[in-house]
């Protein structure tokens, strides 16, 4: 029994230990302390992944790479940054380099489009904006287009997207990630939503041609 | 609420995180602006992979999402900004380099003095092959060939018995 309220004391003063305090353990070397760390932003690195890559096993194997690239720079860790700021930059970067390495990208092929995908985008093109939002909560198909249609776009292109769009960051935070210019994070986002809308169009325009065919 | 207000509205209200009266003033306005119409439909081609109210961390934004002035899709410079692109400057520089090249590999070929030709390598005392094959029997008489024969039969005929020198000889 007394050794079940010791291990409960741990947890709880585990639990109020701050990042710092926590970095500071596993940089004194207590690296067991990094699992607190783990458990604490696991969700919301992995959340990070699954927005780059739909498919759960390549993005669980991303929160790892991240987590590992994490524990092997924390000695460049500075403490003026908040630890989960330093971890999504980290994390953004495994992402980048995952979509870089994967230079295939899918070649746009109109048959590839499901006919509920064709529909939702319709619906996209067609519909009322309350009606979309309303649609999009019911239909999976909102969810796999999505993602086909940012598949298609350049990994600079999509890192922009999701970090601007998803992550809710401001251009200068993206470009210090990045270690781009302001300048080239607004020009990427700009060309990221036309690619996108220019794809959705060609998918509508050329649909009834694919039918009659 | 103008568009600027608008635009930065759209992911609460993807995220049905807005109060009613925001939220109807958002619609309102979607109802009278085809731009800020159009530009929400474009982000919902992406909204349902990147703003999922499902999942873990969802906060209401209060940041702008998009700068009003990157999103000209209509008007008389909605072209002008599609073309921004780099793909664009990399084409014309491409066709620019190529032209460059062109132009230096002809200036090249004009500047420079044609290479020596083979003919151009022959001396010009070197007589023709006609020439040197050509000998008149006239010539190699004169030049006391026959002496040089007389010798050539003197030694075949040393060769043989003394029967068939005489035989030869006569």
């Amino acid at each position: 029994m007394p050794v079940a309220i010791a291990v409960k004391l741990a947890v709880r003063s585990a639990a109020v230990s701050s990042d710092k305090e926590l970095i500071a353990e596993v940089l004194g070397g207590k690296t067991a302390a990094f699992a607190e760390l783990t458990s604490r932003y696991r969700d919301k690195v992995e959340r990070l992944c699954r927005r780059f890559f739909s498919d759960r096993e390549m993005a669980r194997d991303l929160v790892q790479e991240s987590f590992i690239r994490a524990f092997a720079g924390l000695a460049s860790y500075r403490s003026e940054m908040a630890f989960g700021g330093w971890l999504r930059a980290i994390t953004a970067n495994a992402c980048y380099d995952e979509l870089r390495r994967r230079k295939h990208r899918p070649e746009e092929l109109v048959a590839d489009f499901s006919e509920p995908e064709y529909q939702w985008l319709q619906l996209v093109n067609q519909a009322t904006p309350e009606q979309i939002v309303e649609a999009a909560e019911q239909r999976q198909e909102a969810h796999d287009l999505a993602h086909r249609l940012l598949d298609f776009l350049r990994p600079e292109d999509r890192m922009v997207m999701v970090l601007k769009e998803s992550e809710e960051l401001s251009v200068s935070e993206i470009a210090q990630i990045m270690g781009w210019s302001e300048a080239k994070v607004k020009i990427r986002a700009f060309r990221a939503r036309q690619l996108m809308r220019k794809r959705a169009e060609r998918i509508l325009a050329s649909r009834p041609d694919e039918v009659a065919s | 609420m103008n568009c600027f207000e608008a635009r930065k509205e759209f992911v609460a209200y993807w995220r049905r995180a807005m109060p009613p009266a925001e939220r109807s003033s958002l619609v309102a306005h979607l109802g009278g602006c085809t731009r800020c119409e159009r530009a929400f439909r474009v982000f919902a081609l992406s909204a349902p992979a990147l703003h999922s109210a499902a999942e873990p961390g969802a906060r209401r934004i209060s940041r702008p999402v998009i700068p009003l002035r990157a999103v000209k899709t209509r008007g008389p410079n909605a072209q002008v900004l599609s073309m921004r692109p780099a793909r664009v400057y990399r084409r014309a520089l491409l066709s620019g380099g190529v032209a460059a090249a062109m132009a230096a590999i002809i200036a090249i070929y004009i500047t420079i003095p044609s290479r020596p030709t083979f003919e151009d390598a022959i001396p010009d005392e070197t007589p023709s092959l006609e020439i040197a094959t050509y000998k008149p029997a006239e010539d190699i008489f004169e030049q006391g060939f026959f002496g040089q024969d007389a010798m050539v039969q003197d030694s075949l005929l040393s060769d043989q018995p003394a029967e068939a020198r005489s035989d030869l000889a006569g």
